[in-house]
């Protein structure tokens, strides 16, 4: 376990410029989804208490999407930026 | 309620204690530079750093005060654990990479990587140690509440022991063993907490005899006078004439008359408590005297928001308490990416790929705790074991309701909780001081001995100031102050952070401007607010000077505003895009 220098490092500026872009739509989605939870819950609380589905009211439906969503948005986003990193360095070679 | 001494839980926090030492000074000759003491030298797997994240941020509040707030109040705590996992998502896609482009020990670093500007070194480590001194204090006080229960010692001790070791693990090797002991620490409360969970499931529930409804409905009433304590009017104890708190946490009836279920499924737990009846009990104060009074609720009603008595006003016709909620919701979503002793954490490993991926490691393992904080609360909330004066009890006597080993391991862990999370407080407060305050005072660079030097007399510091503020803070309910450190960190730190990283135009007088009105904004927004009037100047919370109590849906647009226009008015400045 070697623990020296920072080093600053540098990428390609394609891949920052595409990691930065998917990142900004992932949040906006999600944050749009967050967004309508919070209102629901502030404006409509009673739709909260309706079960739609499994027998199981939105909040908890709801909390738990809002968790899981997280989750999988961040494999999602993990794996769309390491394909577009593949993908530069095959348009490089 | 009287706890007897735990002497399994002494022994299991004991090794915990003595292993992460001996890493300590293991990994001590390690870290002999400032990049090693500062940031592990940028050398801590993704993996380790992920978890570690999990271990860093899941402090006692989240454990100890989530579950309690829903085996006490039903969903509303979940909203908690939602809203915290959900800033997540900011750090990861917003924030994480960007910041690791930047910076190179601390937050303050990465605000002025294209400046070189002492205002923005003062203003952000003076952010720094306001927010998390405001986290370190609960942290503290949480350790001196944990001790009395759990290992029967005075309240003291625990803030020592717990401020005494942080101490030796930080002075020992800095960010390199904190690193560790949090990944154990997160590691160990997750997987308990999934034993826990599938243990609650697999008991099932089980209904209170119709026989004992009566007595399991009647008041407790406890009364402090004299040094005293009484309760129901009789002194409390365990011996002849003496009597105890009874224990909490039923339920009067099950769906079709069952008086018991046997294991259920992750789903149908959730059907089952919501047909069925649960005892919820209130607590009314009057001077001396605290009355604990039943009431008799269907789960349907526990399952949805807005029983916690700060969140009861949504389902009201005013505009106040809505928006109240909307601000802590929001402050919650934009806090996390701010917080110093998290973002810090970006800088261990070696590169952006590593910092995105022990994100998502620490989004998935953040996540899976608070799916589970919802089973632990509930499962508390039915075991028969609660102590109705102490909501922080609930997971610990969760896990007693089981058998005694589980109850030393949880409680051990709780203990170990604070650990993980007040190292990393006081390694950003060291950073702020070693790296940034003293980088204005002293125009001639320091070498990295005297950056360690300075460091880790900082740490002592801060350490010993937090072990103070934790015994002086003893009787007050501070749970309060995580919320401060949430909202300071989102209105001075977030604006400053995304505007750097994504508006060209910035200026280095924006971000002083930005952080410093954000941290007065929010602070000064909460002293006058009416749950600081009741619970630190106990005056009556509707002569509070503002209309509501999160500050957030205010001072985040208005540290946003003050940073464009002190920008725009000094744009003949250098800007961050000149600056390159």
């Amino acid at each position: 376990m070697h623990h020296g220098e920072n080093q600053k490092e540098v990428e390609d500026p394609q891949v920052v410029a595409w990691n930065r872009r998917l990142g900004l739509w992932l949040f906006a989605g999600y944050g749009v989804v967050y967004a309508a939870f919070v209102l629901v819950n502030t404006f409509a609380p009673a739709a909260m208490d309706q079960k739609w589905l499994l027998g199981i009211n939105n909040a908890i439906l709801s909390g738990f999407g809002l968790i899981l969503t997280a989750s999988a948005i961040a494999f999602l986003y993990g794996f769309l930026c390491r394909t577009a990193l593949a993908k530069t360095r095959g348009g490089a070679e | 309620m009287i706890y007897e001494t735990n002497t399994t839980a002494i022994v299991i926090f004991s090794v915990i204690v003595g292993f992460t030492l001996w890493l300590s000074f293991y990994l001590g000759a390690r870290a002999k530079s400032a990049s090693g003491f500062f940031a592990a030298g940028g050398s801590i797997h993704w993996f380790v750093n992920g978890v570690a994240f999990a271990g860093d941020y899941l402090s006692a509040a989240s454990f100890l005060g989530i579950c309690g707030m829903i085996a006490f109040y039903g969903y509303d705590g979940f909203l908690y654990s939602i809203g915290y996992l959900a800033g997540w998502i900011v750090a990861l896609l917003v924030i994480a990479e960007p910041l690791k482009r930047l910076g190179k020990y601390t937050f303050a670093d990465a605000l002025d990587a294209k400046f070189d500007s002492r205002g923005i070194r003062f203003a952000a480590s003076l952010s720094t140690l306001a927010v998390s001194i405001f986290y370190l204090i609960p942290q503290m006080v949480g350790a001196g509440a944990l001790v009395q229960p759990l290992f029967n010692l005075p309240h003291w001790v625990g803030v020592t022991v717990v401020g005494t070791v942080v101490i030796l693990i930080v002075v020992t090797a800095g960010m390199v063993s904190t690193t560790y002991i949090q990944f154990i620490k997160g590691g160990l409360l997750v997987l308990f907490s999934a034993i826990l969970t599938v243990m609650i499931l697999n008991r099932g529930f089980e209904a209170a005899d119709p026989t004992q409804h009566a007595e399991l409905m009647k008041d407790q009433v406890v009364t402090k006078t004299d040094g005293k304590t009484l309760i129901d009017g009789v002194p409390q104890g365990t011996g002849v004439g003496e009597k105890d708190l009874r224990p909490v946490g039923h339920l009067l009836s099950l769906p079709d008359g069952k008086q018991s279920t046997g294991p259920v499924g992750p789903l149908e737990f959730f059907r089952i408590l919501g047909d069925s009846k649960v005892v919820i009990w209130n607590k009314q104060i009057e001077g001396d005297t605290t009355t604990y009074s039943a009431t008799e609720k269907s789960g349907a009603e526990v399952l949805r928001p807005g029983n916690y008595p700060a969140f009861a006003g949504i389902r009201g016709d005013e505009w106040m308490p809505k928006l109240n909620f909307f601000s802590l919701m929001l402050a919650l979503f934009c806090g996390t990416a701010a917080l110093p002793h998290i973002l810090i954490r970006y800088y261990t490993v070696k590169d952006q790929v590593s910092a995105r991926k022990s994100t998502i490691v620490g989004i998935t393992t953040i996540g899976f705790f608070y799916i589970l904080t919802l089973y632990l609360g509930l499962g508390a909330m039915t075991s028969g074991a609660l102590d109705v004066t102490d909501t922080n009890m609930a997971a610990p006597l969760l896990a007693k309701s089981f058998n005694n080993f589980l109850f030393a391991m949880i409680s051990a862990i709780a203990f170990t909780t604070v650990l993980g999370t007040v190292s990393g407080l006081i390694i950003a407060s060291s950073g702020a001081v070693a790296h940034d305050l003293v980088s204005i005072v002293v125009s001639t660079p320091l070498n990295d001995a005297s950056k360690i030097r300075i460091a880790k007399i900082a740490s002592v510091i801060v350490g010993l100031i937090a072990i103070a503020l934790g015994i002086a803070f003893q009787s007050m309910n501070v749970s309060y102050l995580v919320g401060w450190a949430f909202s300071v960190a989102a209105s001075a730190n977030l604006p400053a952070l995304i505007m750097l990283l994504f508006w060209n135009r910035t200026t280095q007088q924006g971000i002083t401007a930005s952080i410093l009105v954000g941290m007065v904004a929010s602070l000064g927004w909460i002293l006058l607010s009416g749950d600081t009037y009741s619970k630190v100047y106990g005056l009556d919370a509707s002569q509070s000077l503002v209309p509501f109590s999160q500050p957030g849906i205010v001072t985040i647009p208005l540290s946003f505003l003050t940073l464009i226009v002190v920008s725009l008015l000094t744009a003949s400045g250098r800007t961050a895009s000149q600056k390159g």
